[in-house]
């Protein structure tokens, strides 16, 4: 085993490994609230991997399958900008390889690590990194799925909190370390905004908004070299 | 219910083309390059609209409660010497007594 991508599995097992299994394990206890089964819930972790996207299709009325799609890539649409500016990092034979795993989670992780790697090992930590969040997600969904009987809802409630927690965390860390604090603030600036928008207007197309408004205006305010 | 594994199915098949566009459209484009960092600004952003909307959007917890709870978590973290653990296990403490204590 490469040791880029031990150190990628290594540095995935810490606090990013308990939010992401928090998230999961009520994400799979949802699933069976909602009558589907352990291989859609795993399915729906394995390959969509984004916990808004897996929602939106989570909650989708039944006959609303075009509207359940568009709401899921909406919620995700993040991962487009994430993957791009992910690119120049992972760039090589392997970076097809990173693809599946491009989320929150692994990105976040990524671009605070990343530029302190030498180039080649980039793509192999952050496939390391990928790989074992990816398979904390899968576990802990069918953990979720098969001990729903015996969570309360306060519980659940909790679980998907210690995400939110995780990423504030992240990205005080950021701000703090001299990170893309103006990118940080300016979304934090135009999200509540996002809660003015007219009642039946899917909640993505605000966190869409926030993000494009926020991530232009702090691009546009940039220090440049 | 079978009825969800279509949607499923073509989502998942979406969400890969999403990433993998990110990464063609960027491919060869220098880190230094504008378009990079306007990619890497909205994505900076949406992590922390993400947060904001988790902490102050209409929720399973009143938004007192949750505000509460990220203030812990952030004045542990720091205080801890920027540990993420701590401050993530106080948080969650503090989300759980403030709601026990407003109900």
């Amino acid at each position: 085993m490469h040791p880029a991508f031990r150190l990628g599995v290594r540095e995935a097992l810490g606090a990013q490994a308990v939010a992401m299994a928090a998230t999961f394990i009520a994400f799979g206890a949802a699933v069976h609230a909602a009558g589907f089964g352990l291989g859609w819930g795993l399915f729906s972790s394995g390959g969509i991997y984004g916990m808004a996207g897996q929602m939106v299709l989570l909650g989708a009325r039944p006959g609303a399958s075009a509207a359940a799609v568009a709401g899921s890539l909406m919620a995700n649409a993040r991962f487009l900008p994430m993957a791009a500016s992910l690119a120049p990092l992972v760039r090589g034979r392997l970076a097809p390889l990173c693809v599946p795993f491009i989320s929150i989670t692994p990105w976040a992780a990524a671009m605070r690590r990343l530029p302190d790697l030498p180039a080649p090992d980039r793509p192999r930590w952050f496939i390391g990194f990928g790989v074992t969040v990816w398979t904390v997600g899968l576990v802990t969904t069918a953990i979720g799925h098969s001990i729903a009987g015996y969570l309360s809802p306060p519980v659940l409630r909790l679980l998907l909190m210690l995400n939110v927690l995780y990423f504030a965390l992240l990205i005080a860390a950021g701000v703090a370390r001299g990170g893309p604090w103006r990118a940080s603030l300016a979304g934090a600036v135009v999200a509540p905004f996002a809660l003015l928008l007219p009642e039946g207007v899917p909640p993505a197309w605000g966190l869409l908004g926030a993000s494009l408004i926020g991530g232009t205006a702090a691009f546009l305010l940039r220090k440049r070299p | 219910m079978t009825e969800g594994w279509g949607p499923l199915l073509v989502a998942a098949l979406a969400t890969l083309l999403l990433r993998a566009t990110g990464l063609i459209l960027a491919w060869r484009l220098p880190a230094t390059h504008p378009a990079i960092a306007w990619a890497a600004a909205v994505s900076e952003a949406a992590l922390s609209a993400w947060v904001v909307l988790a902490l102050v959007s209409p929720g399973a917890f009143p938004v007192a409660v949750r505000l509460t709870g990220a203030g812990v978590a952030l004045g542990t973290f720091f205080l801890t010497g920027r540990r993420l653990l701590p401050g993530m296990a106080t948080g969650l403490a503090a989300i759980w007594v403030a709601d026990w204590l407003l109900r």
